[in-house]
């Protein structure tokens, strides 16, 4: 792992080694004490970086895992769960987030939507914001977020929401090379 | 509720809204006044036209009484909670200022009854109980109000006997922690009565009923009703020990909530529009207002981010809500430039808000559902040009 990274997944790492139930009140407190940090962390190239996901870091015991993802314009991702606790934080460009809430009855609503700017970031934490789904526009900037995945985070599947609402699995991407983007990243 | 792409969105607003004749208003301020739809406007001017006869008036305007009833029950349902409609949230909260101190009767300057509430709290529904000298309104950091364990160590310093939040805030369109903290309320002090406002709520979103003692909202925003109407929901137990606003005829006896509304010869024309503001939302559902309202704050934000607009402003979104906050406010002119919107007939909320080191001037722009892409693009147009011609000056 590059050097830059260390001082954040050394936070998480403390995080989860204290806290054995998240709730969304811890989550927001970590997410308060990674402020600082993430806005340290700059890129020096926001344009035509290759969309996909990029893994910082897996926990040998996968209670966490860090990525980024760069993502491209006009970007509508479909609705989505993670059945674990989270923090999404952006460092360039902006993204739309429309959180959904899935009733007993099994059925979704509509809950909220707000735009996560860069330097801003959101958290969840089951049930609180589970389901989401997010999207880009057009900007001068590509969108390039982090996201923080808490314990049992499948890194290869997901569970998604078809047309018709339905819950299915899908795979996700492939990871990318992360050195692709230690290479524009600095942290000061 | 579910994403919905097939309602006929243009057909919609031609038919209901008067966008043809109005090309050029935008009203991006509902959380103050929205513009009624035309169903609700008719409604109105037929029922002003319907006044020779007085019985015919009393009995028309008791069933619509009646109809807003059922079609409320459907729209937000309420199985412990009893409706008065009438007036707005501030006509509600005014009217339980009074209530109240015949509730705690040993009120007094010396002995006030103690509200506690957040700093987002809307003036018109606290403004009558902080000029009131019974009353002590004590306002809870956000810091606590969004930490539960905080915020039950300070109640528990402060007892309250009126917990009043808002669901949305008029001035950030913050969703507050309702939830959690009525329900710490009604645990630890089950006498203290819990108030919703759901004044910026009310039509976009489902009302939270639980463990709200109170909920009061108005008409005439969100919900594109007639002006000064509006909701009171009161919990069956609440009911039972809230002094009545009135102890003449209710206006329709069946209904345990008449006391607190109207009684005698009223506005029943009001009535009559707030029916079809209740019908509509019924037909096109809150799934696709609350869904329409986000996509196009979307593309008001996308619109707003791309112009020159974005140096000047701070430019965030909640919701249905964009909020455009002055980087560097100059002199007067943001309340030049808000000036200057009005009378291009883009219709906006200035807010000022005065902390300790600094002032924040806002915009809060709220999108309607019935608004389109085309439209908000004129706006934002018009907004540059204003911009720039302030700028010249």
């Amino acid at each position: 792992m590059n050097t830059l990274w260390k001082p954040l997944v050394y936070i998480v790492e403390k995080y989860t080694a204290t806290n054995k139930i998240h709730t969304m009140e811890s989550i927001c407190k970590l997410q308060q004490e990674l402020f600082p940090l993430l806005s340290k962390y700059h890129f020096k190239k926001v344009t035509d970086i290759p969309y996909g996901r990029y893994l910082i870091h897996q926990d040998d015991r996968n209670l966490f895992n860090i990525q980024i993802d760069v993502f491209s314009f006009n970007y509508t991702g479909k609705i989505h769960c993670h059945n674990t606790w989270g923090i999404l934080h952006v460092f360039n460009g902006f993204l739309f987030v429309e959180d959904w809430n899935k009733t007993k009855e099994g059925s979704f609503f509509s809950r909220g939507g707000l735009i996560l700017k860069d330097g801003s970031s959101q958290s969840f934490c089951p049930p609180i914001s589970d389901w989401h789904k997010v999207s880009t526009g057009e900007s001068l900037h590509q969108t390039i977020s982090m996201h923080i995945y808490g314990n049992n985070f499948n890194l290869n599947k997901g569970i998604y929401l078809d047309d018709e609402f339905q819950e299915i699995e899908g795979y996700r991407s492939e990871f990318k090379d992360i050195e692709t983007i230690n290479k524009i990243i600095q942290c000061y | 509720m579910r994403e919905n792409n097939s309602f006929d969105w243009d057909k919609f607003k031609n038919k209901y809204f008067d966008i043809e004749n109005n090309k050029n208003i935008l009203n991006l301020n509902p959380g103050t006044m929205g513009s009624p739809s035309l169903p609700v406007i008719n409604a109105i001017h037929q029922s002003c036209k319907d006044n020779k006869n007085p019985l015919n008036i009393y009995k028309k305007g008791r069933a619509n009484l009646q109809r807003i009833r059922e079609e409320a029950n459907i729209l937000w349902p309420h199985p412990n909670h009893e409706l008065a409609i009438g007036g707005s949230t501030t006509s509600w909260c005014n009217k339980l200022s009074e209530s109240f101190l015949r509730l705690w009767e040993g009120a007094s300057k010396n002995n006030p009854v103690k509200i506690l509430t957040s700093h987002h709290e809307h003036k018109g529904a606290l403004l009558n109980f902080e000029n009131h000298p019974f009353y002590q309104v004590i306002k809870i950091s956000d810091q606590i109000l969004f930490n539960s364990e905080l915020f039950e160590n300070f109640i528990k310093n402060n007892i309250p006997n009126i917990f009043l939040l808002s669901q949305k805030t008029w001035d950030q369109n913050l969703k507050l922690p309702i939830n959690s903290c009525f329900k710490i309320i009604k645990k630890l002090y089950p006498d203290a009565i819990t108030i919703l406002d759901s004044a910026q709520s009310i039509g976009i979103e489902k009302i939270i009923f639980t463990n709200s003692d109170i909920v009061v909202c108005s008409g005439h925003k969100w919900l594109f009703g007639p002006q000064g109407s509006g909701f009171m929901w009161i919990n069956k137990e609440t009911i039972k020990r809230l002094p009545r606003f009135h102890y003449g005829e209710p206006i329709d006896p069946i209904n345990k909530a008449s006391y607190f509304e109207e009684s005698g010869g009223q506005s029943f024309i009001t009535y009559a529009g707030l029916l079809e503001a209740l019908l509509i939302l019924k037909e096109v559902g809150h799934e696709n207002v609350f869904s329409k309202s986000l996509k196009l704050a979307k593309t008001f934000f996308v619109l707003l981010e791309k112009s020159i607009l974005k140096n000047i402003f701070q430019i965030s979104m909640n919701d249905s809500v964009i909020l455009l906050d002055w980087k560097n406010p100059i002199r007067n002119l943001p309340y030049e430039y808000y000036q200057e919107l009005h009378n291009s007939n883009i219709h906006s909320k200035f807010i000022k808000i005065s902390k300790k080191s600094s002032t924040i001037y806002r915009l809060r722009f709220g999108l309607p559902y019935y608004e389109s892409e085309e439209r908000l693009n004129y706006a934002v147009e018009r907004m540059v040009a204003a911009m720039v011609e302030l700028l010249k000056k």
